[in-house]
Formats: structure tokens, sequence, C-alpha cells
């Protein structure tokens, strides 16, 4: 079933639009919880967080891009749920990697408290991400959108671990002057 | 600012690149396809115009190997090291690869500038390390790293610098090696 059809199940609040999006998409939200979580039951909890969340914002929201729209949210509760787990002790997976890889970035541990500060760091990020080239700006997202280990980005797209630790090094060096240059460091 | 304030950050990134970033390579299929396709047609003329279809000379070597993999036109079949009092020649596909690898890691992540080549090139002095890469045909491609953490690649006549992820690389090329 194409996107338009699961976002009409929703729209007219048919209960077949989270089985459809289940069967489409679940895999996916799998793949992405599984790279923050490393943990099957939180994992399954956090997709089915996902749909339920995809129901209840469907409408008045309408996605554009259903399978970005679904990764973001199933993103978003596995962070938290990482937090959460990290909080007690628990969790693993490569998402102690990248916070520590993006430590590269920052100067301090205050966490930024103000919602236009966020608003802004999201907007240079956006202006940053569009413009990587092509393979900069994939090998980056995979990373840290993604939450990919460096071995499973050079599998899918041909590179060797080394190139991508060193594409991801430039990128992360790129981001740090840009942040510098923005005022945020 | 907190790691996860970026984190947070880049998950609000626009939905197109977060959808393009898991596209798969439809593209190099094509090219694929098609670079099979121009083989093909290319075989079925070679009878008809015969030399005529031959390029005139050779092609010029690139100027620049960025995101250009070293075993991608030649197959090499040996590599030698050279220090001041030692000389090793590697023939097994492991440490060829690693060291290309390494080769690959430098020449793409760094910008290259263009180089005079003397007649010192071969010549070695303290720690200098040069590395030479054979194919079939002979003496492929030389490289010369300096004390001083510069990258000389003599054929393309460029420099590159050594960043300290670099160095931690060469240094683990050569435990490697030894």
């Amino acid at each position: 079933m194409d996107d338009k059809n699961i976002i009409e199940l929703y729209l007219a609040r048919k209960e077949t639009a989270i089985a459809e999006t289940a069967k489409k998409y679940g895999n996916y939200c799998y793949s992405i919880a599984h790279g923050i979580l490393y943990c099957h039951e939180d994992e399954r909890e956090c997709v089915n967080d996902t749909y339920n969340s995809a129901w209840n914002c469907i409408p008045p929201h309408i996605p554009t891009v259903l399978s970005a729209f679904l990764g973001k949210i199933t993103r978003r509760i596995s962070i938290d749920r990482y937090r959460k787990n990290t909080a007690s002790r628990r969790g693993g997976g490569e998402m102690p990697l990248v916070l520590d890889e993006l430590l590269d970035c920052v100067s301090d541990n205050k966490s930024i408290e103000s919602e236009l500060d966020k608003k802004q760091l999201t907007s240079i990020i956006n202006t940053f991400v569009a413009s990587l080239s092509q393979s900069e700006r994939t090998v980056f997202i995979r990373r840290y959108w993604y939450i990919e280990s460096i071995s499973d980005i050079g599998n899918s797209l041909g590179y060797s671990q080394s190139k991508v630790k060193s594409m991801l090094f430039r990128t992360r060096e790129k981001l740090r002057k840009e942040l510098t240059k923005e005022g945020f460091i | 600012m907190k790691p996860e304030d970026i984190l947070d950050a880049i998950g609000d990134i626009d939905d197109k690149y977060i959808s393009q970033a898991k596209e798969k390579k439809h593209k190099h299929t094509a090219l694929t396809f098609g670079a099979v396709a121009a083989c093909f047609i290319i075989l079925l003329l070679i009878p008809t115009f015969g030399v005529a279809l031959m390029p005139a000379g050779e092609a010029e070597p690139p100027q620049n190997d960025n995101e250009q993999n070293l075993t991608q036109k030649v197959e090499i079949i040996s590599i030698e090291l050279e220090r001041v009092n030692t000389h090793k020649t590697y023939e097994d596909k492991d440490t060829i690869v690693r060291v290309l690898d390494f080769l690959d890691t430098v020449t793409y992540s760094s910008d290259g500038e263009e180089f005079v080549p003397t007649d010192e090139f071969n010549t070695l002095n303290g720690d200098e390390l040069l590395i030479s890469i054979y194919s079939e045909e002979g003496l492929f491609k030389q490289y010369k790293i300096t004390t001083d953490n510069y990258l000389y690649y003599i054929q393309g006549q460029e420099k590159y610098t050594l960043s300290p992820l670099h160095s931690q690389l060469l240094k683990d090329l050569l435990e490697i090696i030894q």
C-alpha cells in the first residue's frame, strides 16, 4: 500500500492504518530503535509507541514524507527511553559512542535550556547538513540520525571503516567551526 | 551545550535528507548496467572499425586521487616499504589492502597541494618512509611520508598534510607491518 493510502486510513480513523504502517515501516522503525537501544523488549515498546503517536498525530498533522515522520517519532521515543535507561544504568549499543564523538563539537557540559536557542541550533544544523556533499551528508545522517555503527555504514556504502571514521571526523570539525562562528561554542 | 543538544537538533533535520540517506544506490546499478552495455557495444564495433576506435595515447593520470579507490583500475601485486636502513616487500593481500586503505583515507580526507618533485624524493632521512606500489607492469605509484608529517604523492605531484587522525592511522599501519 502506498503512503497516500495509509495516511487516508489514518484520516478516516480506521485501525487498519496501524497494521499497514507496521507492515510497511515496521522494520524501518525497529532498525532505528535498535541502533539506539540494543534491547529487543525496549525496541518493541518504542515501535508500538511510535504507532500510537502516529495515530494521535494524524490528523490534524498530515506528514509529507511518512517514513521520515515515523522515523523521527521512533528516534525521539527511543532516545527518551535510552536516557531513562541510562539513568537506571541500563543501555548500550552505539549511543555512548555517538555521544562521545559529538563531544568534539561542544565546549562545556551545560544543557541548552531556552526554546529560542534550541530552535536556532536546529536551524544551524539544518543549514549545515544542506551544505555538505551528498556522500558526507549520507554518512553524517546515518551515524548521528540513524545511530548506525561505523561498520554498518561502511558495508552499506562500500567504504572502508577508516574512510567512514575520517569523513565523520572532518564533518565534526566543520560543524564545530560552524557552531563557533554562530556563537554556540 | 551538551552532545545531547546536538543529537536532539539533528533529530529535526529536513525529512528529505533523512529519507535520502537510506536510499539504495539505484544510480550505481544503472551505471553498472550502462558500463556493461557500453563494453558490449565496443566489443561489437571493434571488428568492424579496428584500431580507428582505439584512443590515440595513454590517458593522463588523475590529478587528484580524492574519493578514488587506488585499487580501482590496476591490480596491485606488491608494496615496498623503505626506511633508512630497512626495506621490506609485502605481497600478501591483507597488508596490501591495509596500506592502500591508509593511503586512500589520507588522500580522500586531505586537500592535495601541488609540489615540485626533486631528485631527492627517493633519498630517505631520519624516520622518513617511502611506499612504492607495484602492479604487474612495474612501479605504479610512490608515496613518501616525511618526518614533518607530510605525505608526498609523486605521480600526481601532490602533497597532503597528515592530521592527528592520519598520524594515528600511520602508527597503526606501522605496527601491523612490523
